[in-house]
C-alpha cells in the first residue's frame, strides 16, 4: 500500500495514549451519595459490572479503530492498481495553433487510451474544460509566457496530491530547457509562409520554394506590395519603409501597435579592426563611409559606437552589473570571462558598471562608450560570446529595433522555425488506485456503531 | 412538577402548605371519600343476630313493630394511621419534605371532618407515636410533631412497624410513607399482615428523578446515605436495570398482597399523584 500523503501517519501514533486515557479514564471518581446503594450490591449487578468492562473494552476498539482508520484516509492511501489515477491534458493553445475541438477531442481518446487513467482532466490555456471539449468552451488562442505555463503544469499536477498523475502538454512550443515531468508533444501546424522578424527589413520563413506577394504599411496607411520568390528557410525582403505598422504575405499578418523601425541598416566603420568587421558581418550590418552611424573612437561622434583608446591601468577586477534590465545575461557572461588589464574613464550614464563604480559601458545620447579599446592586448571583451549579442542590443537600440526585434510574437514565430519532435519523459508515474474512501466508510461505520451500543 | 406550579415543599408553614395544596385540589374534587363518625345516614336493613345491639333504631321499631338496624358510613369505624419514614435516605432530594407535607395534607383532612387519627413517625426507633383526638388540638399538635421531626438514622421499618401496630386495634387505614430503602419484602408483608386484619394499607413510596438520572448513576462509585457504604461497579445502564427490576418486584408483590401501592415521584407534585390516589379509591 502507498500513501500519498504518508506524513499524517505520525498521527497513528496518537492512538495509544488515547487508549489509555479512555482504559485509566473513572467516569467521575467523586463519591455521590445515593439514599440507598444496597440494590447495587447484587450478583446481577456484578455480573453487570463484568459486561460493562467488557462494553467498555469493546467501546475503546471501536474508538481506535475508528480513529485509525480516519488516519489512515487522511493519508490517502493507494494499492497497485492497472490504470493511473489521474491523467492530466494541458494544451497550450497558442495564436498559429490551429486545431479545432474535434482534433482535441480525437487526441485525447487515442491519449486516454495509451494511458488508461480513472480520471482525465484537461486545461486549455489554465481553463480547465469539460470532456468532450466543445468549440465554445474553448479559451481563445493567446500567446503566455513559458514560465507562466511551466508553472500552471507544476502546480496543478501538485495541487492533486497523488503519485499517479500522467500529464501531457500539447503545444507547438518548445519547452525542452524546463524541466518539467511531463511528455511534450509537438502539435504543429505553421503557415506556408511565416513572419520571423522585421529587423532591418521583413524576415519571410517559407516551408518551400513558393512565390508570395508582401505588402507593407507604414504609419500613414501608405502601402507598398512586392512579390518575391521565397526560397526553402528564410528570406530576409528589404523594406521600402523606415517606419512600418502593418506587414501582410498572404499566408501571415503582423500588425503593430505602433510603427517600429525596419529600415535596411549600414555604419560607417573608422576603427578599421578585424573584429569590429567580423561583428558587422555577424549581425549582417552593410559597412557604408556614409552611414551617419559610426563606430570610432572619436567621443565627439554624434551617433554610434565609440572604443577607448587612452587607457589606464586598470584597479583591481571588480564583478560587474547592469543598471538596466535584460543585460543579465550578458553581465553574467562578462563576469565569468572578461579580463582587462586597462580601463578607460567614459562620459555618459552608465549601463554596465563594476561594484567599485567603474563604468564598462555608457550611453549619451545615441552614442554608446566602451571603457575599452578593440585591441585584445588591452582586454578580451571583443572575443566574448556576449560581445555579439550586447552589440546587437545597442545597435538595436540606435536603430530604435528595440520594441520590434523584442516582440514575443516574433520570438514565438522564430521558435516554430526551430525543430522539435516533442518529449516523452522518463518519468512513469505509479499505477495506483486510491482506496482511502474504503477507510472513510469504516471509520464511519464504527462511528455509527459506537453512537448506537 | 409544571412550570407555573409552585413548589409546596419550598413553603416553610404546614398548614399553609397544606391549604394551599387542598385549595386547588378539593375545588376540583368536591368530596372527600373518607368519612368518620359524622358520616351520613346510608341505609336501613333488619337486625340479624349478631349485629351490635345499641345500633337498633328504637324509632323505627315503635313505628313498625320490627327492628331495624340504621347503617351509616361510619359503620366501618375508619381510623387514620399515618406512618412516616424518617430515615436519613429521605432526606434526599427534599424527599422527608414532601412525606411530611402529604402526611399532614391527609392529617388537616380529617381534622376538619373530625375524624380520629394517629400517626408515627420511625427511623431505626419508633421516634413519636401519637393517637389524636379530633378538632383543632389535635391537627396543631400533629402539626409540632410532624414540622419538628428530622430525616436521621437507617431505616430499621419492621420492629417499629410492629410497635404501633400492636397498638392498633380498630379497623383503619394504614397509610405508609416511604422510600422503601429497607427490606422492601419485610414491610411488604407488614402492611399485608395489617391488610389481613381488616386494615386497609396503603403504601406511598416517594422516589425522586434525581435518583434515577445518569448525571447520578454513571459515577464511579455511590456512597449510602444511611451507611456509608460505597458501590461501585456497574455503569447508568446497569444501575437503572437494577432500579427498574426493584421498581417492579416491590410494585407487584404489594399489589399481589392486596396493598393500595402508590409509586411517587415528588418531582410531579402533589395534584397528579392526589388526583389519580382519590379518583381510583372513589370507584
Amino acid at each position: 500500500m502507498t500513501f500519498f500523503a504518508p506524513e499524517m501517519l505520525l498521527l497513528l501514533w496518537l492512538i495509544p495514549p488515547v487508549i489509555l486515557f479512555l482504559l485509566f479514564m473513572r467516569r467521575k471518581s467523586i463519591d455521590a451519595d445515593y439514599p440507598f446503594v444496597r440494590i447495587f450490591s447484587s450478583k446481577s449487578m456484578k455480573r453487570s459490572s463484568l459486561k460493562s468492562f467488557i462494553m467498555k473494552i469493546i467501546r475503546i476498539i471501536l474508538l481506535s479503530a475508528s480513529l485509525a482508520s480516519a488516519v489512515m484516509y487522511s493519508a490517502k492511501p493507494s494499492l497497485k492498481g492497472d490504470k493511473t489515477e489521474y491523467l492530466v491534458i494541458f494544451i497550450d493553445r497558442t495564436p498559429l495553433m490551429r486545431i479545432e475541438a474535434d482534433r482535441f477531442n480525437s487526441i485525447i481518446d487515442s491519449l486516454k487510451s495509451c494511458s488508461p487513467s480513472e480520471n482525465t482532466i484537461a486545461f486549455v490555456n489554465e481553463k480547465r474544460v469539460s470532456l468532450p471539449v466543445k468549440e465554445k468552451n474553448l479559451p481563445s488562442r493567446e500567446l503566455r509566457e513559458k514560465e507562466r505555463v511551466a508553472e500552471f503544469i507544476g502546480r496543478k499536477i501538485f495541487s492533486l496530491r497523488s503519485k499517479s498523475v500522467k500529464s501531457v502538454l500539447l503545444t507547438d512550443r518548445i519547452f525542452e530547457r524546463f524541466n518539467l515531468e511531463t511528455d511534450i508533444i509537438s502539435m504543429r501546424e505553421i503557415p506556408r509562409v511565416m513572419i520571423t522578424g522585421i529587423s532591418r527589413g521583413a524576415t519571410l520563413f517559407s516551408r518551400d520554394e513558393t512565390a508570395a506577394e508582401v505588402r507593407f504599411t507604414d504609419e500613414n496607411g501608405r502601402e507598398k506590395k512586392s512579390a518575391v520568390m521565397l526560397s526553402k528557410g528564410e528570406n530576409r525582403i528589404p523594406s521600402p519603409f523606415s517606419l512600418i505598422s502593418r506587414i501582410d504575405c498572404f499566408y501571415d499578418t503582423l500588425i503593430f501597435d505602433s510603427p517600429v523601425f525596419s529600415a535596411a541598416s549600414s555604419v560607417n566603420d573608422r576603427t578599421g579592426s578585424a573584429f569590429v568587421k567580423g561583428l558587422l558581418r555577424a549581425l549582417e550590418i552593410e559597412e557604408n563611409d556614409t552611414s551617419s552611424v559610426e563606430i570610432s573612437y572619436d567621443a565627439s561622434c554624434k551617433r554610434g559606437i565609440v572604443f577607448s583608446r587612452e587607457n589606464q591601468a586598470a584597479k583591481e577586477k571588480s564583478p560587474l552589473f547592469s543598471v538596466l534590465e535584460g543585460y543579465d545575461a550578458i553581465t553574467n557572461d562578462m563576469n565569468r570571462n572578461l579580463e582587462y588589464s586597462l580601463l578607460a574613464e567614459i562620459p555618459g550614464e552608465a549601463v554596465i558598471m563594476t561594484k567599485r563604480g567603474e563604468k564598462i559601458l555608457s550611453r549619451q545620447g545615441d552614442v554608446f562608450y566602451f571603457a575599452f579599446s578593440p585591441d585584445t592586448s588591452a582586454s578580451n571583451l571583443v572575443l566574448l560570446p556576449s560581445f555579439v549579442s550586447l552589440s546587437e542590443r545597442i545597435f538595436n537600440e540606435i536603430f530604435s529595433l528595440k520594441e520590434a526585434h523584442s516582440d514575443s510574437r516574433l520570438e514565438y514565430r522564430r521558435e516554430l522555425t526551430e525543430s522539435f519532435n516533442g518529449v516523452k519523459n522518463d518519468y512513469s508515474p505509479a499505477k495506483l488506485k486510491d482506496v482511502s474512501f474504503v477507510f472513510l466508510f469504516v471509520s464511519a461505520l464504527l462511528l455509527i456503531i459506537l453512537i448506537f451500543i | 412538577m409544571r412550570k407555573n406550579e409552585i413548589d409546596f415543599r419550598e413553603i416553610p408553614d404546614l398548614f399553609l402548605r397544606s391549604r394551599l395544596i387542598l385549595k386547588g385540589y378539593l375545588s376540583g374534587i368536591h368530596e372527600v371519600p373518607y368519612k368518620g363518625s359524622s358520616a351520613e345516614f346510608s341505609q336501613y336493613r333488619e337486625y340479624v343476630l349478631g349485629d351490635d345491639f345499641s345500633k337498633l333504631d328504637w324509632k323505627a321499631y315503635l313505628r313498625s313493630g320490627k327492628y331495624y338496624v340504621k347503617e351509616s358510613d361510619d359503620e366501618t369505624n375508619a381510623g387514620m394511621l399515618f406512618l412516616l419514614d424518617s430515615s436519613a435516605s429521605m432526606k434526599f432530594a427534599g424527599k422527608f419534605e414532601y412525606a411530611k407535607t402529604l402526611v399532614f395534607l391527609f392529617a388537616y383532612v380529617c381534622a376538619k371532618q373530625n375524624d380520629i387519627f394517629s400517626y408515627a413517625i420511625f427511623s431505626d426507633s419508633l421516634k413519636a407515636y401519637r393517637k389524636t383526638g379530633t378538632g383543632r388540638s389535635a391537627i396543631f399538635e400533629a402539626a409540632r410533631d410532624i414540622a419538628s421531626a428530622e430525616a436521621l438514622g437507617g431505616t430499621e421499618m419492621l420492629k417499629s412497624l410492629e410497635k404501633v401496630f400492636e397498638k392498633t386495634k380498630e379497623s383503619s387505614f394504614v397509610f405508609l410513607i416511604t422510600d422503601m430503602g429497607d427490606d422492601e419484602e419485610g414491610i411488604i408483608d407488614a402492611m399485608a399482615g395489617m391488610r389481613v386484619r381488616r386494615h386497609d394499607s396503603i403504601i406511598f413510596r416517594l422516589s425522586s428523578r434525581r435518583e434515577e438520572s445518569r448525571e447520578l448513576l454513571d459515577r464511579a462509585s455511590l456512597r449510602d446515605v444511611e451507611t456509608g457504604a460505597i458501590s461501585q461497579g456497574g455503569g447508568y445502564s446497569e444501575r437503572m436495570d437494577a432500579i427498574n427490576e426493584r421498581n417492579g418486584r416491590i410494585e407487584r408483590e404489594a399489589l399481589s398482597r392486596g396493598i393500595d401501592y402508590n409509586h411517587v415521584y415528588i418531582e410531579d407534585g402533589f395534584d397528579s399523584p392526589l388526583s389519580k390516589f382519590f379518583s381510583r379509591r372513589m370507584k
